[in-house]
């Protein structure tokens, strides 16, 4: 049984109910990339016939979460997923060992990892093709739970990740992590960090945004 | 949790405070950049370009390598994003019935002024010998990759 949550339908405005599952299975990760690979695949042809530059391409298109599945075998590894309206919109991966805090406040201290994390491609804004997403909210939703986990596992809201580019703004301006900086032992992504009093903010409502 | 209701779940207005700001983003995924295992082998989006060729005509690997006139352990080198020489590159671009010369583009092993035509994701391929067939979307959307590399 899952948690229920709310997302936002962007064409509407209105609150959907959703749910958001923990401890997602190798064979839910392959059935969602079975649903999205089509999506992923119209995207690409869509994006060459617009001619538009591969830079701007979304910068996920080319995951696969069934490829990723394997990481579940792993202790402390943990996938989470939301639902509604009959299809998955966006799911998560977490570390819960293994990783510690850099914000020199914290620095040492064990955090929540989000190793990945990725909206369906409908969900997806491309001012390139004028696309928009049809769910709202879901990074949001998400972030808010793998800061959950990080008080559970009493983590006390600290939360890492590394960002793609085009996710930085997300990650600094809207959840109002601490922006580490880029980390070349991770393909000079940047790392983001939720400090405690940064976590219990967001949660809140009082990102720095 | 209590009956499945979380006991902190996001109030509504957390919710679209967050969700318009979200929404003004172009991206929230984190995690890695290209493949996990490292960087993304410059003949990936080729693979994946022949994954679906061959699912959308349920061809096994050793019927387009026939096909292509290529032998099987090179078309396992360009399914698995390795780099193969020029000349099996424009073999298979005749089966695909694309150009030789975007084809090599696409593959990173030449220049192209069509910028667009790289990085077909990878992942959308099949590895078995009678791969698994394509929905109507894949289909179509493989055409469409094909006609933009055609000619």
């Amino acid at each position: 049984m899952g948690e229920r949550v709310q997302v936002v339908e962007r064409a509407s405005g209105q609150l959907v109910e959703a749910t958001l599952h923990e401890g997602l299975t190798t064979r839910d990760l392959e059935v969602i990339e079975r649903s999205w690979a089509a999506h992923r695949a119209e995207l690409v042809a869509a994006l060459m016939g617009a001619g538009v530059e591969r830079r701007l391409w979304p910068e996920s298109l080319h995951w696969d979460w069934g490829r990723k599945a394997p990481l579940l075998e792993l202790l402390l590894v943990n996938a989470f997923g939301v639902a509604c309206r009959g299809g998955w919109q966006a799911v998560m991966m977490t570390k819960t060992a293994g990783y510690d805090a850099r914000v020199s406040s914290e620095a040492g201290k064990p955090l929540v990892y989000v190793d990945f994390v990725e909206t369906a491609p409908w969900n997806w804004t491309i001012s390139e093709l004028g696309r928009l997403p049809v769910f709202k909210g879901l990074g949001s939703v998400l972030i808010r739970r793998a800061v959950q986990q990080s008080r559970a596992e009493g983590f006390r809201g600290r939360v890492g990740l590394h960002a793609l580019p085009q996710a930085e703004r997300f990650y600094g301006q809207v959840c109002g992590m601490t922006r580490v900086g880029p980390d070349a032992a991770k393909q000079d992504l940047v790392y983001f960090e939720f400090t405690r009093q940064q976590a219990d903010a967001f949660i809140s409502g009082g990102g720095d945004r | 949790m209590i009956g499945g209701e979380s006991m902190d779940r996001a109030t509504p207005e957390w919710l679209r405070r967050f969700a318009d700001a979200e929404a003004e983003c172009p991206s929230v995924s984190a995690g890695a950049r290209q493949r996990a295992s490292g960087e993304q082998p410059r003949g990936v989006a080729l693979a994946g370009l022949i994954g679906l060729w061959r699912r959308s005509r349920g061809m096994s690997s050793a019927a387009f390598a026939a096909m292509a006139g290529i032998e099987v352990a090179e078309l396992e080198r360009l399914e698995r994003g390795d780099e193969v020489g020029g000349g099996v590159l424009a073999q298979v671009a005749g089966v695909l019935g694309v150009s030789a010369e975007k084809l090599i583009w696409l593959c990173g092993q030449g220049t192209s002024s069509e910028a667009a035509l790289g990085g077909v994701p990878e992942g959308l391929g099949a590895r078995g010998s009678i791969p698994e067939p394509l929905n109507p979307r894949q289909a179509a959307a493989l055409n469409e990759i094909i006609r933009n590399l055609a000619g």
